[in-house]
């Protein structure tokens, strides 16, 4: 449905020039969602304003439902208004000179292909009722609540059948209630109609919870691509690492020779045994890699267990409660470690405890910080 | 760069480039003629000659007689500056104030004291200058009448109108109904989400207003305050009627004074050299503001959240204000129309005992002249008013939403015309149109294009406005589908009526009392009010221009009321 | 009820008749020679157009009484103060609409100088006896009327007698704040005594004007009536011929006291050289500088020839009046806009 070769976005005069976007590829099958995942000025949203056709690049290739829409080597650019896109934008732009009826029904009066005012009024109200607004579609526009201009947004980008939605932040404004029941409501809708959907968002739950494929951006490239799974579980850099859920990391030197998928590494004065990533990365003794743990992978208690790998004695310093989960910052023998664990545990600052780490949560990232461009 | 200016091109092909290069061809051939008179002529000797006859040397001797001169530093530019800062001063802060009662709180009978308000703009200062004599003429006048007999003063005074202090406050409130109408239309659309968190702080009113109103305000303050310095500067009404005698040495009556010479030809070489400068501050200035405003310009505010103004409740100052605003209105309004009136009904060098008589106003109400300055007044005024609002707002959209090179240009060209004095443009308008074979001179035609000059009030309006439009509103069109011109016929012109309308109609009621580009380009076919009654009053009518002023008050009230009537509604105002 | 008819109403009435019976003695049909063949040759041409200051003079009275002594011929009259610049400007632009020209020599003189006037031919000015003393300029220019400066005061509070007699005597402390004049005209109450006392004295008086007889400089001199009027000011620097249409034609309560030197401006007619009715303009001017012309002109908007020797009202008045009045001609019109010059920057306070 959507394919990104190569894009590439700059914006600014030869010498103040600002590379937005540095050559960024991915490909969205038909009925996918996908997500851009990254901090403010990691080059997602003008990614996703090339894709809507605001913006032109200066390199690469967009292909929309079969048809290039942008390509500046052979001076293609197709305009907004032809690309078979909806878009739901971060301010939700309702106009609000309109009602809500008027607003949805925008795009279908505004089409090359007029349709009869019967049936836009059919498929107005009809979109609305997905959206559950069909009862206020007579209100004037100003006198929504963001959630209510939000479900507008969202029918008005959906009523003209698009092929590609593409969402900016569409939950960042809202508060966290309303943000977990859209998010649900959401991805039921987007899935139910089997539209292709792209997400620009910075919160990482968002992005793992609505979509089938994640792509981490950061300084305008892809850093990892993957499943939401693969992304949490697998990083392939700190940087993917460290936005999408917490780490902790340790910088370490291989100790051993790989066998039965572990290795281990010494970091300052313990030795960890870790997991290679499958399929596994030769990585010779001495070499120098960081290692990444989940706080939520480490088991915390009173006594040592019994299975003896990774288990180190550690001290309480801090204990932050959430609710359903208990944040722990501890200190090792050889350096801070956070954890989280059960509410249930109970422990307080000072208390002396013992970690294990077990090998499988324990990973092993390139040696090198920088994503690789 | 070059490639970038290739597919401009190319999009130039499309409505959207036909339409904005015609609105800046338009404004570069309105402006650029009256600019490069101005600029040639100051070098021109035109000592007892026409900058354009042959024959006639280049020279700086304009200059040196204009900067070399000790009166300019002794005299005319510390008076100068004095005369602008107080009456600029006034004309902000009543403008601003006023604004915002009307606006933002719930003072009482706000749509009449709207129209009321921007009433007096429409009145010759000519016909204001007898309301003057009448009120605070030092021996006679009503006011010092009232005053002497209150406060028990014996002799003339204690008010007196020509004096500096008089010419100030005169300037001052003149300009009052444009900052007023101005701001207005700045404070409709901002968001009232910010004042509320100020409210919800407990701040009162007044606190308000001055540490969040007035910041986010500071693009369209500015814009204002420029316009308002320009005008103060420029204008020669009311330092002619007002200022000379009160011996007032400023730029404008020096102005004046060249182009009435003693004898022999008006010296347009040393008017020019005088204005020259006045150009160059302007582009100063707006490169000011271009760099003031560019942080406030991500203040943008209609994104469609929100989007309802909610008024200031004065609780125990609802009234005490109204009244303050009625004092103001009862001095610039009711008064001078009042005067209008007596003074139509009965002549001054009248016997006591005379009956008041209609005479004057059936005399002049029917006269031909009247009714062909009337209809020649509305056709320049409602035609140069339609095609300026088509030119802001043209070029306030490649200014605010495309980043054009040339965009900085465009916008100083439609700013400058105000920095040129009336009196060059006229002459100019008037020279290009004799020369040229299109057959518009002397007739209402060219009226039509050298009042459209006057663009630089309602280009601050529209960029103002288009800055607080979220251009999402438009990309959210173009994502649904629409093309350029739709989105602009369907969104963009909608959200832009309110302000587009009220610098048409603030344009319109100027054209009323236009005087200078009139007279410099007078036939008897093409006469329009403003001179009409200028003429009526040089030839001692004064009963008839009085009359005819108190007329025009009358039409300026009922155009508001009917604006605000019909119009208000539409724009969605409470 | 009166039953006793004023001896000066009664005067003017029998002076009014007379003059009336003697202007019906030169209708056209008494025409002859040049001149009538001029009538005939405008009457072809069918029109003309006048220009001149923004008067009724110009716009009505000029229009209506050409009318009445030469059916046939339209007049466009154009008053507009700007003219001498306008009618410059067209022409350098190459157009030429303009036929005849009424304005003060000075304005007159911008248009002569560079060709743009048209002589008249002896035998034309003969027929309709406009002597030598009447034309200047080398037979270009027609003198037509004089605006003679004055103090114009209100009837109802003031008498003739009581009225200065020279300009000096305006520094006395009585008219102290008490005289109000339009910046076009005050200036030229000192600066006629630049040509007879030099510009130092000249200076000091207009310096004493201003700061001890304080005189109100005004835009225009109907403001400054209007002040005079409501009782603001008690003199107003005036014209005699304004003052009189004020008194006849508006019935306000106003008169002009002789005051001299007075200075008096001389109104000029001219035919355009590349007039595009030259007929019809030269038959105008001819005839606005007859005596037929003058009188019927002065009867109708009280503008006058104001020279000794004038067959008008108005030279009789400032003759019996005594009036010292200093004309304005081609030689002393700089040299005096000079003294106005520095005069006015005295008054409005640009010069200390």
């Amino acid at each position: 449905m959507l394919i990104v070769r190569e894009l590439r976005k700059t914006y600014g005069a030869e010498a103040g020039a600002v590379a937005a976007v540095r050559g960024v590829s991915f490909v969205i099958e038909q009925g996918q969602s996908f997500t851009l995942l990254g901090p403010s000025g990691c080059g997602k949203t003008t990614t996703l304003r090339c894709i809507a056709g605001l913006e032109r690049p200066q390199g690469g290739e967009i292909h929309l439902d079969g048809r290039l829409v942008d390509s500046a080597a052979r001076g293609v650019h197709v305009p907004p208004y032809e690309r078979p896109i909806g878009m739901v934008f971060q301010s939700y732009a309702i106009w609000p000179h309109m009602s809500v009826f008027e607003n949805v029904a925008y795009p279908l009066r505004v089409a090359r292909r007029r349709l009869a005012r019967g049936e836009i009024e059919a498929r107005v109200m009809e979109t609305l009722k997905l959206v559950k607004m069909d009862a206020l579609a007579g209100r004037p526009a100003p006198q929504l609540s963001g959630g209510q201009q939000q479900r507008v947004a969202l029918a008005r980008a959906l009523v003209s059948k698009p092929k590609l939605l593409l969402l900016d932040e569409p939950l960042s404004n809202l508060d966290a209630k309303l943000r977990e029941e859209m998010r649900l409501e959401l991805s039921a809708l987007v899935r139910s109609l089997g539209t292709a959907t792209l997400y620009v968002t910075h919160d990482q739950s968002e992005a793992l919870a609505m979509s089938q494929r994640v792509a981490v951006m950061d300084r305008g490239a892809i850093v990892q691509e993957g499943s939401p799974e693969e992304i949490y579980a697998q990083p392939l850099h700190p940087f993917v690492a460290g936005f999408v859920g917490t780490a902790n990391f340790f910088d370490g030197t291989i100790d051993s020779e790989p066998a039965d998928g572990m290795v281990v590494v010494q970091v300052g004065a313990a030795r960890l045994t870790c997991s290679l990533p499958a399929p596994a990365q030769r990585h010779a003794p001495g070499s120098s890699v960081t290692l990444m743990v989940r706080p939520e992978d480490i088991e915390i208690g009173p006594q040592a267990p019994a299975d003896g790998a990774n288990v180190f004695a550690a001290t309480v310093e801090e204990v932050t409660y959430l609710g359903a989960a208990l944040d722990c910052r501890t200190r090792t023998a050889w350096g801070p470690l956070a954890v989280r664990t059960q509410p249930a545990r109970k422990l307080i600052p000072g208390a002396q405890v013992f970690v294990k780490i077990p090998p499988e949560a324990c990973h092993i990232l390139k040696a090198s910080a920088e994503p690789p461009f | 760069m070059f490639g970038a200016a290739l597919r401009e091109l190319r999009n130039a092909a499309s409505l959207q480039g036909l339409v904005l290069l015609g609105a800046g061809a338009l404004v570069v051939w309105l402006v650029s003629v009256p600019l490069l008179f101005l600029l040639a002529t100051a070098f021109r000797d035109t000592t007892d000659a026409l900058p354009f006859e042959p024959g006639v040397a280049w020279t700086l001797g304009n200059f040196a007689r204009v900067y070399l001169n000790p009166v300019l530093y002794r005299q005319v530019l510390p008076d100068t500056l004095a005369y602008t800062v107080g009456a600029v001063a006034i004309t902000m802060a009543l403008g601003i104030f006023f604004a915002w009662l009307v606006e933002r709180t719930n003072v009482p009978l706000r749509n009449l004291l709207f129209i009321a308000i921007v009433s007096p703009v429409i009145v010759p200062t000519v016909v204001v200058a007898i309301a003057w004599i009448y009120l605070l003429g030092p021996s006679k006048g009503w006011v010092n009448l009232l005053l002497r007999w209150l406060l028990g003063l014996e002799g003339p005074g204690p008010l007196d109108v020509f004096s500096v202090y008089g010419a100030i406050i005169v300037q001052g409130l003149a300009l009052v109904p444009l900052s007023f109408l101005f701001m207005s239309a700045a404070f409709r659309s901002m968001d009232p989400a910010l004042e509320d968190a100020s409210a919800l702080c407990r701040a009162r009113p007044l606190t308000t207003f001055f540490r969040v109103t007035l910041p986010i305000l500071l693009p369209a303050t500015l814009a204002l305050l420029i316009v308002v310095t320009t005008l103060t500067l420029e204008g020669f009404e009311i330092p002619m009627v007002v200022g000379v005698p009160a011996r007032l040495q400023i730029l404008s009556t020096w102005i004046f004074f060249a182009i009435n010479p003693p004898a022999g030809l008006p010296n347009y070489g040393q008017v020019a050299a005088i204005a020259v400068p006045f150009v160059l501050l302007g582009a100063l200035l707006l490169l000011l503001y271009n760099r003031a405003t560019r942080v406030a310009e991500r203040y943008a505010v209609v994104t469609g959240r929100g989007y309802r103004p909610r008024r200031v409740d004065l609780g125990r100052w609802r009234y005490p204000a109204l009244a303050v605003v009625l004092a103001y209105l009862l001095l610039v309004l009711v008064l001078p129309a009042a005067v209008m009136l007596v003074s139509a009904l009965l002549p001054a060098g009248a016997a006591p005992g005379t009956a008041a008589s209609i005479q004057a106003f059936t005399n002049v109400l029917s006269s031909p002249t009247t009714l062909l300055a009337l209809g020649n007044t509305v056709l320049a005024g409602a035609l140069s008013a339609t095609i300026v609002v088509f030119i802001a707002c043209s070029v306030a959209w490649v200014v605010v939403r495309t980043r054009l090179p040339a965009r900085y240009l465009l916008d100083f060209l439609t700013f400058a015309p105000l920095t040129i004095p009336a009196v060059i443009t006229g002459v100019a308008v008037g020279l290009l149109y004799l020369v040229m074979p299109i057959g518009i001179y002397g007739t209402v035609w060219i009226l039509v294009l050298a009042y459209a000059t006057r663009m630089a009030v309602a280009t601050r309006i529209m960029r103002a406005s288009l800055i607080q439009l979220h251009r999402e509103l438009e990309e959210a069109s173009q994502v649904s589908g629409a093309r350029w011109q739709t989105t602009v016929w369907r969104i963009l012109l909608p959200l832009l009526a309110p302000a587009a309308i009220l610098s048409w109609l603030l344009l319109f009621i100027v054209s009323f009392r236009e005087f200078t580009l009139g007279m410099l380009l007078y036939r008897p076919d093409n006469i329009v009010l403003g001179v009409h009654i200028w003429r009526l009053y040089e030839r001692g009518s004064i009963q008839e221009a009085s009359a005819l002023g108190f007329a025009m008050i009358l039409i300026v009230l009922a155009i508001g009321f009917l604006a605000r009537r019909f119009l208000v509604p539409r724009l969605g105002e409470a | 009820m009166k039953t006793f008819i004023g001896l000066r109403t009664l005067l003017i009435a029998v002076v009014t008749i007379a003059a009336n019976v003697a202007w019906a003695q030169d209708k056209p049909a008494a025409l002859s020679g040049p001149a009538k063949d001029l009538y005939e040759a405008a009457r072809k041409e069918g029109q003309l157009v006048l220009w001149g200051p923004p008067t009724d003079t110009v716009e009505k009275f000029y229009p209506q009484e050409f009318q009445k002594a030469f059916p046939g011929i339209a007049v466009k009259a154009i008053g507009d103060s700007q003219a001498p610049q306008k009618l410059l400007t067209e022409a350098l632009a190459g157009v030429h609409q303009a036929d005849v020209f009424w304005w003060p020599i000075s304005g007159f003189l911008d248009l002569e100088k560079r060709g743009l006037v048209a002589k008249f031919d002896a035998g034309a000015l003969a027929a309709f006896g406009i002597g030598p003393g009447d034309t200047t300029l080398d037979g270009r220019g027609l003198r037509a009327a004089n605006v003679v400066y004055t103090l114009e005061y209100d009837t109802r509070r003031l008498k003739r007698e009581e009225l200065p007699r020279t300009w000096e005597d305006l520094l006395n402390p009585r008219w102290r704040g008490r005289v109000a004049g339009a910046t076009l005209l005050m200036p030229g109450v000192p600066s006629t005594y630049g040509l007879s006392r030099g510009e130092q004295w000249m200076l000091d008086f207009a310096r004493k004007l201003r700061d001890e007889a304080k005189v109100t400089l005004v835009a225009s001199t109907p403001l400054a009536r209007e002040m005079m009027l409501r009782g603001e000011k008690d003199l107003v620097v005036s014209l005699i011929s304004e003052t009189l249409k004020r008194k006849h034609l508006h019935n306000e309560p106003v008169d002009w006291a002789p005051v001299g030197p007075a200075w008096s401006t001389q109104h000029m007619l001219g035919v355009l050289e590349k007039s595009p009715h030259p007929n019809a303009a030269r038959l105008f001017a001819l005839w606005g500088a007859s005596k037929e012309g003058k009188i019927a002109m002065e009867r109708a908007s009280f503008d006058a020839d104001a020279r000794p020797g004038a067959p008008t009202r108005l030279a009789k008045l400032v003759q019996d009046a005594g009036v010292e009045i200093v004309f304005e001609d081609a030689q002393n019109t700089r040299p005096r806009a000079g003294f106005y010059g520095k005069a006015r920057a005295v008054l409005t306070g640009e010069t200390k």
